[in-house]
């Protein structure tokens, strides 16, 4: 595990950088909030993918006379060979909570964790803000994933679906539309190649192992 | 089409009814290398027909595919059976047992509810901001102020609207159920005249008689099923004397009377009739009956409310209680239906082929047996279109908005009279180097008639065998196999470039007469050949009359090709090759028991679409 904006190996001028872990970051991702970002190593990041890490969970003030540094607020950790499109966002979910405060009522905004495990696919311009997205998830282009949803292993969503808020995908489905519904089951056999890099063929599939995919975008 | 070009679809051959599952022989026997399936096909003498209604019904996409161990089949969903594992929730990913399954109906019994407008999961929230902005002065605000009620974050419906809400967060189902049966039906509170009445005198229909509301008059789904299964029930205990309900058949006078069934001499008692069951007549007894006022009143309230007070068909068929629902008003939140996990197996031999574990959460499996690991993996694609997509390679993201569709190669836009290379690769998942022979019936149409000459070059060749990566790595002999490859695909694209530069067409011409009947290129399990496609404005005339009979559709132009596949390998004669020692003895051991074994299916290729001239 390396954070994101550390440890680049060679500033060589190309269209984006690759850490000691293998994490290709483009250059033109806009990437904020660093420090709260994790990346599992073998992860594309894409020009024009935008990194929410800066809306973490607000902690409550330390005092003065701790000495320690502000503890690391996780906001987004994604794992190894997951591959984050152009024009993504990715931004922690939220919940917004009604408090009162001295007779009146005030909105809170609570931004939760999210964690976006590996081999995940994310097509291009989609907006993430899931609490979980599970193993070998395959998100089409377009797609809108609502506050807090969570989505279990090997799930494909369609493009332009739109997840709605506090869903939950079950594992081996396909799911569609706008509010999202479960249009279809996986077959047994998903993500699965045939034993092989095939070569010039491509070595991936749709919910596979993503690694030769990662290796060959230069 | 869902699936972006370019497709590969294999067919399950249980679909064919000339031979079906059960009467299909098991295909390798091992002395005979023409056996079953090619013999069977040639027999038929017919080509398959991707265009052919039946198509839709036979065609997969390889993961979907299972493959019988015992059969020596590809198993598609038709031809398996499937038992039920668990039930469990979507949603709260819970496991109902089943005999609370049988209870309530197939239903999550926990919180999961869907939204009846929109089918979004409900969220269970607590009113307590508005009761204690209005509760200043109400005394009762304390126990008001801990109510909840279901909303939708998707469309903002909330159960509210229906006036329900909950006392508590939990054990949200049960309170739902209660307030479903506590409260009465809509329509038996406008309406008080008894139906019955209504009928009798349908003039004074207009002033309404005032009469005690008749309970029997619009019972609840709940109620009418009861007196209708309570006047059944009697029903088939006065007429059914003679029922064969209550046969034990151990005992000799029990088994008479069964034998008296066939028995002609026993024709007297044969033709007495039993007495007829009869109608339900009385409302008591389940009979409801059609209410003109009622209906009078909803199509003046649809002319109230308009198009947005009514509901939608699936809105309807959603509802747990669809009778009587015709306004937003009247919709419940629809408890989230279970899903199950259930095990495969096949319909011929009964062997399990897929048994996933029971806890709703897991995803691993006991038994899974894939077509996958049996079946070479075909895939088509433009020659010149680039390997990694585009979307990956470019920076810029509005230039190649999908993945898989935009690799540099618009398979959108066939042209006609234009050859188009594609490149086959075959990848084998077998451990057994395979002889592959393809088939193609030289003309494939259309759905609207476009004709295109599919040629494939090299019909014939081998794919090496599925071993471990590093067997490759480390066996000089194949490696020297490797480099000559090499050698060849690089001759062969130096011919490509060689040819006449003007035109892109003309140089892969070239390749084409200089590599008929060649492999294009090929790798450790993996050999790819060249297909040409040339897609031909003439029309077939028969298909055109079809298609200008209205049944022309977006999909009218996709270009399939159907390919057979007949594959030829010597494997162990005992297991499926999984009991591999090391090289040495297994190698010696595989001299000794080889058994001949072939694979033949047909498999779809979704090339694109045909543009016009």
């Amino acid at each position: 595990m390396s954070r994101a904006s550390t440890a680049t190996r060679k500033a060589t001028k190309g269209e984006f950088i690759e850490t000691d872990s293998g994490n290709k970051v483009w250059r033109r991702a806009h990437i904020s909030g660093a420090p709260n970002i994790t990346l599992g190593g073998k992860t594309v990041i894409q020009a024009d993918v935008q990194l929410r890490g800066d809306l973490a969970r607000v902690q409550p003030p330390r005092s003065q006379g701790d000495g320690k540094a502000a503890p690391v607020n996780h906001s987004i950790s994604i794992g190894r060979c997951t591959i984050v499109s152009a024009g993504s966002v990715i931004k922690p979910p939220h919940r917004v909570s009604k408090r009162e405060v001295d007779g009146r009522a005030v909105k809170e905004v609570h931004y939760y964790p999210m964690k976006i495990s590996d081999n995940v696919f994310i097509g291009p311009n989609c907006t993430i803000q899931a609490a979980n997205i599970g193993q070998h998830v395959h998100i089409g282009e377009g797609c809108v994933l609502q506050a807090l949803c969570v989505v279990k292993e090997n799930v494909k969503i369609l493009p332009y679906t739109v997840v709605p808020p506090n869903m939950t995908i079950p594992s081996n489905s396909v799911v569609g539309g706008r509010p999202a519904r479960i249009v279809g089951e996986l077959g047994d056999g998903w993500g699965m190649t045939t034993g092989s890099a095939g070569g010039d063929n491509e070595g991936w599939v749709e919910g596979g192992d993503l690694r030769e995919l990662v290796r060959a975008i230069r | 089409m869902a699936q972006s070009f370019p497709y590969t679809y294999y067919r399950c051959p249980c679909v064919d009814t000339s031979t079906p599952t059960s009467a299909v022989a098991p295909p390798n026997l091992p002395s005979d290398p023409s056996s079953a399936p090619v013999e069977q096909d040639e027999e038929e003498g017919h080509t398959f027909d991707p265009l052919s209604p039946r198509a839709n019904f036979s065609l997969f996409p390889l993961e979907h595919l299972l493959y019988c161990t015992e059969c020596h089949e590809i198993r598609c969903p038709r031809c398996t059976m499937e038992e039920i594992i668990s039930y469990y929730c979507p949603n709260c990913l819970f496991e109902a047992g089943s005999s609370s399954v049988k209870e309530h109906g197939n239903r999550c019994i926990r919180n999961c509810f869907n939204c009846p407008t929109c089918t979004a999961p409900l969220s269970v929230n607590a009113m307590e901001m508005e009761r204690s902005n209005g509760s200043d002065t109400g005394s009762s605000a304390s126990e008001q102020s801990h109510q909840y009620f279901l909303s939708c974050p998707y469309c903002n419906w909330s159960s509210l609207e229906i006036d329900m809400d909950f006392k508590s967060p939990q054990n949200i189902y049960h309170q739902f159920t209660k307030f479903y049966r506590s409260q009465p039906d809509l329509e038996s509170k406008p309406s008080q005249v008894s139906p019955t009445e209504a009928m009798e005198t349908p003039t004074q229909a207009t002033t309404p008689v005032q009469q005690p509301p008749t309970p029997t008059a619009h019972p609840t789904d709940q109620e009418h099923y009861a007196r209708l299964t309570a006047f059944l029930r009697t029903q088939i205990s006065d007429t059914d004397t003679n029922s064969y309900n209550d046969i034990n058949f151990s005992s000799p006078s029990s088994i008479t009377r069964l034998m008296h069934l066939y028995n002609p001499s026993s024709k007297k008692a044969a033709l007495q009739k039993p007495a007829l069951m009869r109608e339900a007549q009385k409302q008591n007894e389940g009979l409801v009956v059609q209410d003109l006022e009622r209906d009078q009143k909803r199509i003046q309230e649809i002319r109230f409310r308009g198009w947005d007070g009514t509901i939608s068909l699936s809105q309807r068929s959603q509802q747990q209680h669809p009778r009587n629902i015709h306004f937003d008003t009247d919709l419940r939140p629809v408890p989230t239906l279970l899903i199950c996990k259930r095990s495969k197996r096949c319909r011929t031999c009964r062997s399990v082929l897929f048994r996933p574990e029971s806890k709703p959460t897991s995803t691993r499996f006991k038994i899974k047996l894939l077509a996958l690991e049996k079946i070479p993996r075909l895939s088509l694609r433009a020659l010149n279109a680039a390997t990694v997509p585009a979307a990956l390679i470019t920076s810029v993201p509005s230039s190649s908005p999908l993945i898989t569709a935009a690799q540099g190669f618009d398979y959108n836009a066939l042209k006609p009279l234009k050859p188009t290379l594609f490149l086959l690769t075959l990848s084998n998942p077998l451990e057994d180097p395979v002889k592959v022979t393809l088939a193609t019936p030289g003309v494939s149409k259309t759905a609207a008639g476009v004709e295109s000459k599919v040629t494939i070059l090299c019909p014939q060749f081998e794919v090496g065998a599925n071993t471990d990566v590093w067997d490759e790595a480390l066996n000089p002999s194949t490696r020297d196999k490797e480099r000559e490859r090499e050698a060849k695909r690089r001759s062969a694209l130096l011919t490509l470039s060689s040819g006449s530069a003007e035109s892109m067409a003309e140089a892969q011409a070239g390749v084409r007469q200089a590599e008929a009947g060649k492999i294009w290129s090929s790798g450790r399990n993996w050999t790819s050949v060249i297909v040409e496609v040339v897609p031909n404005p003439t029309i077939d005339p028969s298909a055109k009359s079809r298609s200008s009979k209205g049944r022309g559709n977006e999909d009218d132009d996709v270009l399939e090709i159907p390919v057979f596949v007949r594959m030829e390998y010597e494997a162990d004669a005992h297991g499926d090759g999984d009991a591999r020692l090391d090289d040495s003895t297994s190698s010696a051991r595989r001299r000794g028991e080889k058994e001949k074994l072939e694979e033949a299916f047909w498999c779809v290729f979704g090339v694109g679409r045909v543009v016009g001239l």
